[in-house]
């Protein structure tokens, strides 16, 4: 059935295992439960700590991970019965840019070449109109065309972080994962990466996966802010009711600990017990109860699942409704 | 009083005589948080360095002065430096993995630490570590003296450095950047404790940092650097009703969900203009006289200090 889903994710978990001391063997999930879909034009953050599983979905998205369980879904495709033919057209059409922009851009090719491989690949063409291409990609991220002759290494973090668009761009997507696209850039460049993301959005009707840490970056960019911790989504709100709603008592404590500085009284001093658990020591009843400040004793017994509260709010709480 | 006073630093790079950091005046009073407000590379770490005389060979300090409780310590004699540095001043960085001893447990090296500046040993010493770990919020500190860092997590070890710091009750604290590498959650933690020992002890912090919002709730005073100057200087309050420089502005503008009236910022390439004032290239309010002076620094309230024609 046809809708206008770009991607989603339905009951995706990941198992990750990892080698302890000698042959003993440790697994985790980095994911549970995820379900999540992303329609076209639309802006969806993905707002969390370290550690809490946001790169993972990105990268199962991406298809660059596989689910342990659940299914992907491209243009309503799923993955696991996807054809080759079908896997080929969707491919460029989901993208991605990564916080590190020089370790993700070639360091021995030129501009041009890292720009035209990618755009010849997928529409095999003589190399001039290529070039055109490329040099209008450029011009649409802010760069200029005597960039095209040059190495990674000879621009700047905030240039990288461009060429790095502009390579996702080429191939004309639909959806382009950003994971932490800001995050190593001084704050003046930021913001002018930001606006361009706002821009691109509009030229091209792009629809983004925000992976950030950031919440004021989060409600600058998104239409959904989509709130993760310990690997399972604990709230979705649109951010026209940022301010309305009452959140889930992880997400109060994201708002509390990002101070903002235009604001007219100091942040709430929160009383927060503990640090964030490890993923390996997984509490039996609700994932954040250890830490909770309105944990009671249905918290520690049992887990909460995600419930819908108006149309487009959803929090796993006990605590909430 | 005024405990660290730093005027006129200028520090350059004897490889190729860049100059690094340009004529830095500040001083820091008993008790305040002297907050540093910059970019990547503007100089706010090497202010750091150059307090505690921990330059790196090829950078020259080559004029000006940094006194310290009526020293001066651009002249102090090497034999000296122990006595201030680690035990008067101390410093805590960014990644505490790193500023760690891996193969020492957290007892050994807190202990070195208390043996060298004030000489304790054995049952004194354990007791003035426990005492400062529990200051600083590590629950069980006993059983912790026999951790190694790779055993705490961030946030502990962020904790266990900044007892490290405060063992020999410093009178200045330098932070670099020590909420940077943290989560959100914890680094408010870590700010938290940071000011309950500005409070307790009256321990004066000097604290860099890129972070507006954790300036802006910390520090009583704030420093603006902008590529090895201070561009503008005010108490925190005035700073953020009032910013003057233009740099300041573009700052405070380029934080998301605000308005940005500066965001076509034109870059001019440096070698088509020459200029006085290193913020001209990117200014939205560009003026004449920085082709022919350097532009002066004016106080336009009692307190608060810019350097910028728009205000002569």
């Amino acid at each position: 059935m046809p809708n206008d889903f770009i991607a989603e994710l339905k009951g995706v978990s990941k198992l990750y295992k990892i080698r302890a001391f000698l042959y003993k063997k440790l697994s985790f999930w980095a994911l549970l439960d995820i379900n999540l879909s992303i329609r076209k034009g639309e802006v969806i953050a993905i707002l969390g700590e370290s550690g809490c599983g946001k790169s993972t979905l990105g990268k199962i998205l991406l298809d660059i991970e596989k689910p342990t369980v659940g299914e992907v879904y491209w243009f309503s495709h799923p993955l696991s019965k996807i054809d080759k033919a079908t896997y080929k057209r969707l491919r460029p059409k989901i993208q991605a840019v990564f916080q590190d922009s020089f370790a993700s851009l070639n360091p021995r090719f030129k501009i041009k070449k890292i720009l035209l491989e990618p755009y010849l690949l997928n529409f095999p063409s003589e190399e001039k109109e290529a070039l055109e291409v490329v040099k209008n990609e450029l011009q649409s991220v802010g760069l200029s065309e005597d960039y095209l002759d040059r190495y990674p290494h000879e621009l700047s973090g905030g240039e990288r972080q461009r060429v790095a668009l502009a390579r996702a761009l080429i191939t004309k997507p639909s959806l382009i994962v950003l994971d932490e696209p800001t995050s190593a850039l001084d704050m003046t460049i930021q913001s002018q990466i930001l606006a361009l993301l706002k821009d691109l959005r509009e030229q091209y009707h792009l629809s983004y996966l925000f992976i950030t840490h950031n919440l004021s970056t989060a409600l600058e960019m998104a239409d959904f802010i989509t709130v993760m911790y310990l690997g399972r989504i604990v709230e979705i709100f649109p951010k026209a009711l940022f301010q309305k709603i009452e959140h889930h008592p992880y997400t109060k404590l994201l708002i509390n600990s990002n101070p903002n500085p235009f604001a007219e009284r100091p942040p709430e001093v929160t009383t927060l017990r503990g640090e964030p658990i490890s993923p390996l020591q997984r509490p039996k009843g609700c994932d954040f109860y250890p830490r909770c400040p309105e944990a009671s004793t249905i918290c520690q017994k049992e887990r909460p699942t995600l419930r819908s509260f108006d149309p487009y709010v959803q929090i796993a709480c006990f605590k909430r409704g | 009083m005024t405990l660290l006073e730093v005027s006129n630093l200028t520090l350059i790079n004897s490889h190729n005589s860049q100059t690094i950091l340009k004529a830095i005046t500040f001083s820091l009073k008993k008790g305040e948080i002297l907050g540093v407000l910059g970019e990547s590379g503007s100089g706010k770490s090497l202010t750091a360095l150059s307090i505690l005389n921990l330059l790196p060979s090829n950078l020259r300090i080559v004029s000006g002065q940094i006194r310290f409780a009526q020293q001066d310590l651009l002249k102090l004699n090497p034999k000296d430096w122990p006595k201030i540095r680690g035990k008067e001043i101390s410093i805590i960085f960014q990644d505490p993995l790193s500023t760690l001893n891996p193969v020492l447990n957290i007892g050994e090296q807190l202990g070195e630490v208390v043996y060298y500046h004030l000489g304790l040993k054995g049952s004194q010493a354990k007791e003035l570590i426990i005492k400062t770990l529990k200051e600083v919020g590590i629950s069980d500190p006993e059983l912790r003296l026999r951790s190694y860092p790779h055993e705490l997590s961030g946030g502990m070890r962020q904790r266990v450095m900044i007892a490290m710091s405060i063992l020999c009750s410093p009178r200045l604290l330098i932070a670099d950047e020590p909420t940077t590498a943290l989560d959100l959650t914890i680094q408010m933690q870590i700010i938290e404790l940071l000011k309950n020992l500005n409070r307790e002890r009256e321990l004066s912090i000097l604290f860099i940092t890129h972070d507006l919002g954790v300036l802006r709730w910390f520090a009583h005073r704030i420093l603006v650097y902008y590529q090895g100057q201070i561009l503008e200087s005010a108490p925190t309050e005035k700073l953020f009703a009032r910013p003057l420089h233009p740099y300041t502005q573009v700052l405070f503008a380029s934080y998301p969900g605000r308005e940005k009236p500066f965001l076509k910022e034109k870059f001019i390439k440096k070698r088509y203009m020459p200029a006085y004032c290193d913020f001209a290239y990117r200014c939205p309010h560009p003026c004449k006289e920085v082709s022919e002076r350097e532009p002066p620094l004016i106080q336009a309230e009692p307190g608060h200090y810019v350097r910028c024609h728009l205000y002569a």
